[in-house]
């Protein structure tokens, strides 16, 4: 564990530097963690580089491991309140995070996210599912969609 | 959370394979059956066999449930505990738990064992059941054409006691859930009997060995 007060610096894919607390991306973070207890980033120079997130969502990312360090007793309510207004995003903002989270191994933003996404599946219908997820090309042949269908015209 | 976002990718150009499992492992069984026709891709990877083993691993880690089995009357239940401390109390009795559906004639279940989340019952006289508490389906397994069995019914035995030994298992190798039974015919000089019941092939199968095994 780092201590409290010593910063770290993350580049975005725009370059962009973002200083945050140690403490913060070591606690969600596997990658950072590791990076800082292996030695391997050197506070006077380094800056990890974060090539494939960009600066609007590390700035999410870095939001979000923010809240949960210092808001961790905080009731699972008031949380829960919390990420619900945090993922409000569309669904392209939603893969971005995805994705940075999977990068950085963030698992509870990843199994947050995970679980966002099944609820915008769970339950719904087919043609629905294809929509909210912007399915446009399902892949299956004319044939099978149209035998799929009358199989099972209640899934459509 | 409601996006329609016209303007927005497929999640399949967006996602690699390997996340888009990760979310499809969430859902449960009932759910990935219609899902499965949303796409091609997700068809092959629902299909693929190593979903299978990790959704069956994945659903079953967090849940904490809690069988109840009385004595006296046939309502034996599943109750998940998590589930039951975030609800009210009438959302929690019709949500959370299950039931093995009732069959008036008989009165009795046995619990016979576990295995990977799925309870083996024996219903004196003539069958076993294999319970999934979690998502309440169960499969009824017809034992009448077992000798031993048919004897211990018309001699009214209500338990193996020790005259059968029984054992429900998975086999790995096979992907198979196994019930298997295993008793001496006293009328045949004391042949031992093994029968195997395999899930998969919804069929017994039975050999006999004339020297009892220590």
């Amino acid at each position: 564990m780092g201590s409290p007060l010593k910063k770290i610096m993350l580049c975005s894919s725009e370059k962009e530097i973002f200083s945050v607390e140690e403490q913060v991306m070591v606690q969600h973070s596997v990658i950072i963690n590791n990076m800082i207890e292996d030695g391997s980033y050197n506070y006077e120079e380094s800056k990890i580089p974060l090539d494939c997130v960009d600066s609007k969502t590390l700035k999410k990312v870095i939001d979000y491991c923010t809240y949960h360090t210092h808001h961790h007793n905080d009731n699972q309510e008031d949380l829960e309140a919390w990420d619900a207004q945090f993922l409000n995003v569309d669904s392209n903002g939603l893969y971005d995070l995805l994705m940075a989270a999977n990068y950085l191994e963030i698992r509870n933003l990843l199994d947050l996210i995970y679980r966002t996404i099944k609820n915008m599946i769970k339950g719904k219908k087919i043609d629905e599912i294809r929509r909210i997820l912007n399915i446009k090309d399902h892949g299956f042949t004319p044939e099978e969609e149209e035998q799929n269908r009358k199989e099972y015209p209640h899934f459509y | 959370m409601e996006q329609n976002n016209n303007s927005g990718k497929s999640i399949n150009d967006m996602l690699p394979p390997e996340l888009i499992t990760q979310i499809l492992l969430r859902l449960s069984v009932k759910h990935l059956g219609r899902v499965k026709s949303v796409s091609k891709f997700w068809n092959n990877l629902i299909s693929d066999p190593n979903f299978v083993k990790s959704h069956f691993e994945l659903s079953l880690a967090p849940t904490h449930r809690c069988i109840f089995i009385p004595e006296v009357t046939i309502d034996h239940r599943s109750i998940d505990l998590d589930a039951l401390s975030h609800a009210t109390y009438a959302d929690a009795a019709a949500a959370t738990i299950t039931k093995i559906p009732p069959y008036p004639d008989y009165d009795d279940y046995i619990v016979l064992g576990s295995c990977r989340g799925f309870i083996a019952l024996y219903q004196y006289p003539h069958f076993f059941v294999i319970w999934n508490p979690l998502t309440g389906s169960h499969r009824i397994i017809s034992c009448h054409h077992i000798a031993k069995i048919s004897d211990m019914a018309t001699n009214s035995y209500y338990s193996f006691g020790g005259e059968v030994l029984f054992g429900f298992g998975y086999d790995a190798t096979r992907d198979d859930y196994l019930v298997v039974l295993v008793w001496n015919d006293e009328k045949k000089n004391q042949e031992c009997h093994f029968d195997f019941f395999s899930l998969s092939s919804n069929s017994w199968s039975s050999f006999k060995e004339d020297i009892i095994p220590d």
